[in-house]
């Protein structure tokens, strides 16, 4: 629930300042951390994070600089960096010998839920909420209309920055309960159906995130009595319910 | 502490030129001409400057580095005798409409409050006395009926005119228009002569950039061409205008 909380309310900005891909690609580049960090015995949100790090690090690296005159936009620093990770994670996998032992970190699993991790979801949660809230007018103006906040004195790239360190906290989150594969959809759906159904910022953020924790609790519960997966299950609620307000908002 | 950009608003340290350029160089790092090459212009507090030139010609660039948005090259830019960057708050820049995410989940009167937040900064909340400004601002420009419309939903010349009120609830003193009559309709363009006007009364420096000086010519005091980024006659300027471009914008 806390991680559905994280992930929906950025989840807002994620679709409407065209992030997608990115947050996906911070989901699948935690996998070679989570891997060392299982193996390892560490914490696997800390894995996580370091590996987000190393990403963001990858990305800024080829994207600014003297290569972005050769033409190397962001969405391909992220392409190449994203799946390098990626391909990392699976090869130190195979090193083990045994993806079984991975499963949990690829499709999720809420049953490994610990107190320490609990702590580390609500600290999320509060951190990516309180950022939100102070900072809530400048974060608007500067997706809209960054070149107006640039004028009047806001750093637009330092808050793109923070929405980029937020972003990389919520997946992590969100990994624990659904997984490196799915967690984008977190993200991504729940916004994307609160902007079937409203055109002002905080009311698609009480929407979006009315729907990542509701479908979170029910994916849950259903899941358990039935033995199906509970990723697997969340994430289908959060489609089936774009989908009825898609269709609600094409056949009214 | 709170104010945008960590600097305090400096007390005005020359009243009399709103805008000083001089020999100002300016080029973006992937091209090699320059796309201001030495141009040096004043506006004086209170007058209105007409910046014409075909397109590329390095008008709006002019106005990105005045607001800011750009760091020249060489020269010198003062804001009634502030660098760029000293006083936020009295300089509006008006972008081409391009530049705007329009489809953004915000409504009109939300949009037009931001040109507040620059007089609150970090946060500080909007009060009253903002949504008061907007209110006005909004019934000055015709905009009251559609003040809780999303701004996907507006129009051209709409999107125009919501800038503009923007503009004004900032209360700047020197206004920066890229192109605030291009492509709108009749009604909008009416109601920004009369925005143009009333701001001259009230002693506003204004800097518009347009591709034809015909429409305004009782409103400019001042004409300045550029072409390829330098300074030429106006009136060679205006010819070769009137062959780049065949005629009149606005309908």
């Amino acid at each position: 629930m806390l991680a559905a909380v994280s992930c929906s309310l950025l989840g807002v900005y994620v679709v409407f300042r065209r992030m997608a891909f990115v947050g996906d690609a911070m989901a699948h580049t935690a996998l070679p951390g989570l891997v060392i960090a299982h193996a390892q015995g560490w914490s696997l949100f800390a894995g996580a994070l370091a590996s987000n790090a190393v990403t963001a690090g990858g990305i800024a690296a080829l994207s600014g600089g003297p290569l972005r005159r050769r033409g190397l936009r962001e969405d391909t620093a992220i392409g190449v960096v994203f799946t390098a990770m990626l391909a990392l994670g699976i090869l130190l996998m195979s090193l083990r010998r045994s993806f079984l032992d991975f499963t949990h970190l690829l499709f999720g699993s809420i049953l490994g839920v610990g107190t320490i991790d609990l702590v580390l979801l609500g600290a999320v949660s509060i951190i990516v909420i309180l950022c939100l809230a102070l900072l809530h007018k400048e974060l608007e103006l500067s997706s809209y209309d960054p070149v107006y906040a640039e004028q009047i004195g806001i750093r637009t790239r330092l808050l793109r920055l923070l929405l980029l360190g937020l972003l990389a906290l919520a997946v992590v989150s969100g990994i624990r309960v659904v997984g490196v594969i799915l967690t984008s959809a977190l993200l991504v759906t729940p916004a994307a159906t609160a902007a079937l159904l409203a055109r002002r910022l905080l009311p698609l953020m009480v929407i979006a995130t009315a729907i990542g924790t509701g479908s979170m609790f029910l994916g849950l519960l259903l899941s358990f009595p039935l033995a199906l997966a509970p990723g697997a299950c969340v994430v289908l609620l959060c489609a089936a319910t774009f989908i009825v307000a898609w269709a609600w908002r094409r056949f009214r | 502490m709170f104010h945008y950009g960590g600097r305090h608003h400096h007390a005005k340290a020359d009243a009399s030129v709103a805008l000083h350029v001089q020999d100002l160089v300016v080029s973006y790092p992937d091209r090699e001409e320059r796309a201001l090459d030495g141009v040096s212009l004043d506006v004086s507090a209170g007058s209105c400057l007409a910046l014409i030139g075909p397109n590329g010609s390095g008008k709006s660039t002019l106005c990105k580095s005045v607001a800011g948005l750009l760091r020249p090259r060489s020269g010198v830019i003062r804001i009634f005798g502030l660098p760029v960057g000293g006083c936020h708050h009295r300089t509006a820049y008006l972008p081409q409409r391009t530049e705007i995410e329009w489809p953004f989940p915000v409504d009109v009167r939300r949009f037009v409050l931001a040109g507040r937040y620059v007089h609150r900064g970090w946060l500080r909340r909007v009060t009253d006395a903002d949504r008061a400004f907007v209110s006005g601002a909004l019934s000055d420009l015709g905009l009251t009926s559609i003040a809780d419309r999303p701004i996907g939903d507006l129009s051209g010349g709409q999107q125009q005119r919501v800038m503009l009120a923007r503009a004004l609830v900032q209360q700047a003193e020197l206004l920066l228009l890229d192109e605030p009559l291009n492509a709108v309709d009749a009604e909008t363009r009416d109601v920004i002569l009369r925005v143009l006007s009333r701001l001259r009364r009230e002693g506003r420096s204004v800097v518009i950039v347009t591709h034809d000086p015909d429409w305004g010519e009782d409103l400019f005091d001042a004409v300045v061409c550029l072409q390829a980024g330098r300074q030429v006659d106006v009136n060679a300027c205006g010819h070769g205008h009137a062959g780049h471009h065949g005629g009149h914008r606005h309908h």
